[in-house]
C-alpha cells in the first residue's frame, strides 16, 4: 500500500518541479541546438546577399556541390542495393553465423569514419593490398572520386540494411509463396510484391543514408588527397575556405549544408508519418 | 488431377516429420487431412505444393513426378490460413495477379482478365469490393479473395491450409459450406487441411486421419467414424469412452451408444455426475463404482422418460464395443 502511494506522489510532482525542468529542456534545445543553427545562416547572410551567393557560385564551391551530390547518389545507389539484399539475407535465410553477421552490419557505425579511411587506403592506396594492381591497369581509386564514393557508401552501409531487417523478418514468407505459387518469377514476385511491402522503409534508410553521406567528413578527408576543383566534397570545401578565414564563404556553404539536412530531416519526417499510417490502416 | 503419393518421408533437424507416407487423392475429389498439430498434415501440403521437399519418395501428378517442378509450374492453387493476400494490393489486383503476371504469349488481354475477375467476384458475392484493400476486409472476406485469387489461374489442384482456421465459428460453418458447392461445381481436386474433426466430416469425401507422420487411415468420413482403424483415429474422430483392458488391448465405446436403464439387470451401477441438456442430446457424465467416469449421449426425450437427474444412480451398458491394441499414445 505504502508503495503505492509513493508511486502514485513520483507520478503527480509538485507544479514546480514540471515547470523548471521543462523550462531546463527547452533553454537547452534553444542554445544547444537551434540557436547554433540559426546563427549558421545568419553569418552566411551577414556580409550580404552578393556575397553570399557569389560564394556558392565560385568554381571549386559549385564542384565542389557537384561531387558532394554525385558521390551521395552513388552511396545511396550502392548501400541501398546491397543493404536491401542484406537485410533479405540475414532477416528470410538461417545462414550459419548469423548473430555474427547482423553485429557485423553495425561495424560501420561502430569505427570511427578517419580509421574507415585508412582502411580503404590500405587495400587500395599505391602500397596498399591492390595497389599495385590498379596501378599497372591505371585505375586511380584513393585520392580520386571512387574512393570517396567507396568510403561514403561503406560509412552508409548499415542504415538501409538496418532499416529493412526487422521489416523482412516481420513479411514472412508467405506473401513471396502465395506469389511464388501464382506463377510469378522471382524477378516478378520481388517488384510486384516484396518491394511495395519494403518501400517505406526502403526510403527511410535511403534519406537517413543520404543525409549522413553528404555530411561525411572524416573517412572521406582521408581518401580525397584534398585537389582543389577535383576531389573537394562540400563538407571538405566548408573546412577549407575557413581555414584560409574566408568566413562568408564558409557559412554560405556551411548554410546550405545544413538546409539539405533540415530538408532530409522534413523528408524523413513525412515518410516516418505515411508509414505510420499505412502500417495504422492495415 | 490425381495425386499418388509415394513413400514420403521428411526429416527436419533430427525429427520425421513425414514417415513413409502413401496416399492417393483421386481426380476430382474433395480430400482433407485431418490431424492434430504436429502430425505433419501441413508439410504434406506443402510438399504437394512444391514449396517443400522430400528427403524420400514422390509426388505423382496424374502419373507423372512433379518432384522436380518449380512452384510455379505445378499450377497448384494454395490458400494460407493467414490469407497472404499482398497488403498493398487491391481486391482487384490481388484476383488478377495470378494472371498479370503470366509470360506474354499466355497472357490473357487486359478485357478478358477483367472479365474473369468480375466472374470470380461475382463468385465469392464480392463484386462492390473490387477497389478496397485487404486491410479494410473481414477475416472471412479475405479468406473468399484469397480463395478467388487462387482459382483465378485455373489451377489442376487445390490446397487449403487450415483456410478457416483464423475465422469465427459463425463465419466458418458458411465458408464450409460454401466451400463444398464450389467443389460441387468445380470439380477442381481439392486438398484440405484441418485439425477439425467437424469441418473435415462436413465437407470431405474422403478423410486421410493423421497422426504423428504417418496417416492411420483413408476413408469416407462415415466410415471412419463408424470403424475407426487405431484407438487414436477412434479418440480423435468423435467422442469415445475408454472402458477397460482386455486381452487384445482397451475397450471403448461411443457416448451414444451407452444404454441406460433403471434395471439392475442391464450393466454396471453408476451414479449422474453431471447432466447437460442444450440443443437435441443430453449429454451425461457418469461415475461407475469403480471411479470410473464416461459420457452418455440420449435424446431428451429418453432423459425425459427415465426422470434422469444428478445425483441419481442408474445402471449403463454399452450397445457396442471397440478393442484397439496399446500401441499409441495421444
Amino acid at each position: 500500500m505504502s508503495d503505492l502511494r509513493l508511486l502514485a506522489d513520483g507520478v503527480g510532482e509538485p507544479a514546480w518541479l514540471r515547470r523548471s525542468l521543462i523550462a531546463i529542456a527547452v533553454s537547452f534545445m534553444a542554445v544547444f541546438l537551434l540557436l547554433p543553427l540559426a546563427n549558421i545562416f545568419h553569418a552566411a547572410l551577414s556580409e550580404g546577399w552578393r556575397v553570399f551567393l557569389a560564394s556558392l557560385h565560385d568554381e571549386n564551391a559549385a564542384q565542389a556541390i557537384r561531387l558532394s551530390l554525385v558521390s551521395t547518389a552513388a552511396a545511396v545507389l550502392i548501400s541501398g542495393v546491397f543493404g536491401l539484399a542484406a537485410a533479405w539475407l540475414l532477416g528470410r535465410h538461417k545462414i550459419p553465423g548469423h548473430g555474427f553477421w547482423v553485429a557485423i552490419l553495425d561495424l560501420p557505425f561502430a569505427i570511427s569514419p578517419v580509421v574507415a579511411g585508412l582502411m580503404f587506403v590500405l587495400l587500395f592506396g599505391l602500397d596498399g593490398w591492390f595497389g599495385p594492381w590498379l596501378d599497372r591497369h591505371n585505375i586511380q581509386i584513393i585520392f580520386a572520386k571512387p574512393g570517396i564514393v567507396l568510403v561514403t557508401a561503406f560509412v552508409t552501409f548499415p542504415f538501409v540494411a538496418r532499416e529493412l531487417l526487422p521489416l523482412v523478418q516481420a513479411l514472412g514468407p508467405e506473401a513471396e509463396e502465395a506469389a511464388m505459387l501464382l506463377g510469378a518469377s522471382p524477378w516478378q514476385t520481388f517488384w510486384r510484391v516484396i518491394l511495395p511491402a519494403l518501400k517505406w522503409g526502403l526510403l527511410y534508410g535511403v534519406i537517413l543514408c543520404a543525409s549522413r553521406a553528404m555530411g561525411e567528413f572524416g573517412a572521406v578527408s582521408v581518401v580525397s588527397g584534398h585537389i582543389r576543383g577535383e576531389t573537394m566534397t562540400l563538407p571538405l570545401h566548408i573546412e577549407a575556405v575557413y581555414n584560409e578565414y574566408q568566413f562568408g564563404a564558409a557559412f554560405a556553404c556551411a548554410s546550405l549544408l545544413s538546409l539539405m539536412a533540415l530538408v532530409s530531416l522534413a523528408l524523413k519526417s513525412f515518410v516516418a508519418w505515411r508509414a505510420q499510417r499505412e502500417l495504422e490502416s492495415q | 488431377m490425381s495425386i499418388e503419393i509415394r513413400n514420403l518421408t521428411k526429416r527436419l533437424g533430427g525429427k520425421t516429420i513425414l514417415d513413409r507416407v502413401n496416399l492417393d487423392i483421386p481426380e476430382g475429389s474433395l480430400m482433407a487431412l485431418l490431424g492434430p498439430s504436429g502430425s505433419g498434415k501441413t508439410t504434406l501440403l506443402r510438399i504437394i505444393a512444391g514449396l517443400e521437399h522430400p528427403d524420400e519418395g514422390e509426388v505423382l501428378v496424374r502419373g507423372e513426378a512433379s518432384t522436380a517442378q518449380r512452384p510455379q509450374d505445378r499450377h497448384v492453387g494454395f490458400v494460407f490460413q493467414h490469407y497472404a493476400l499482398f497488403p498493398h494490393m487491391s481486391v482487384r489486383q490481388n484476383v488478377a495477379f495470378g494472371l498479370e503476371v503470366k509470360p506474354r504469349a499466355s497472357r490473357p488481354s487486359r478485357e478478358v482478365i477483367r472479365a474473369r475477375v468480375d466472374e470470380l467476384l461475382a463468385l465469392i458475392q464480392m463484386d462492390s469490393y473490387g477497389g478496397r484493400l485487404p486491410s479494410e476486409l473481414s477475416g472471412g472476406q479475405r479468406q473468399r479473395v484469397a480463395l478467388a485469387r487462387a482459382l483465378a489461374v485455373e489451377p489442376r489442384v487445390l490446397l487449403l491450409d487450415e483456410p478457416f482456421g483464423a475465422l469465427d465459428a459463425q463465419v466458418r460453418a458458411e465458408l464450409r459450406q460454401w466451400l463444398r458447392r464450389l467443389h460441387d461445381v468445380s470439380k477442381v481436386t481439392t486438398v484440405l487441411v484441418t485439425h477439425d474433426q467437424e469441418e473435415a466430416m462436413e465437407v470431405a469425401d474422403t478423410v486421410a486421419v493423421m497422426n504423428r507422420a504417418r496417416v492411420e487411415q483413408v476413408g469416407h468420413p462415415r466410415d471412419i467414424y463408424d470403424h475407426p482403424a487405431s484407438a487414436f483415429v477412434a479418440q480423435f474422430v468423435g467422442q469415445m469412452n475408454r472402458l477397460h483392458q482386455v486381452e487384445e488391448g482397451t475397450a471403448f465405446a461411443r457416448p451414444h451408444e451407452m444404454e441406460l436403464s433403471l434395471d439392475a439387470s442391464e450393466g454396471e451401477a453408476a451414479q449422474v455426475v453431471k447432466v447437460v441438456s442444450v440443443g437435441p442430446l443430453a449429454c451425461l457424465r457418469l461415475r461407475l463404482s469403480s471411479g470410473l467416469e464416461l459420457d452418455a449421449h440420449l435424446s431428451r426425450e429418453r432423459l425425459a422418460l427415465l426422470e434422469i437427474k444428478e445425483g441419481d444412480h442408474l445402471f449403463v451398458r454399452p450397445s457396442r464395443v471397440q478393442v484397439f491394441a496399446d500401441d499409441y499414445s495421444i
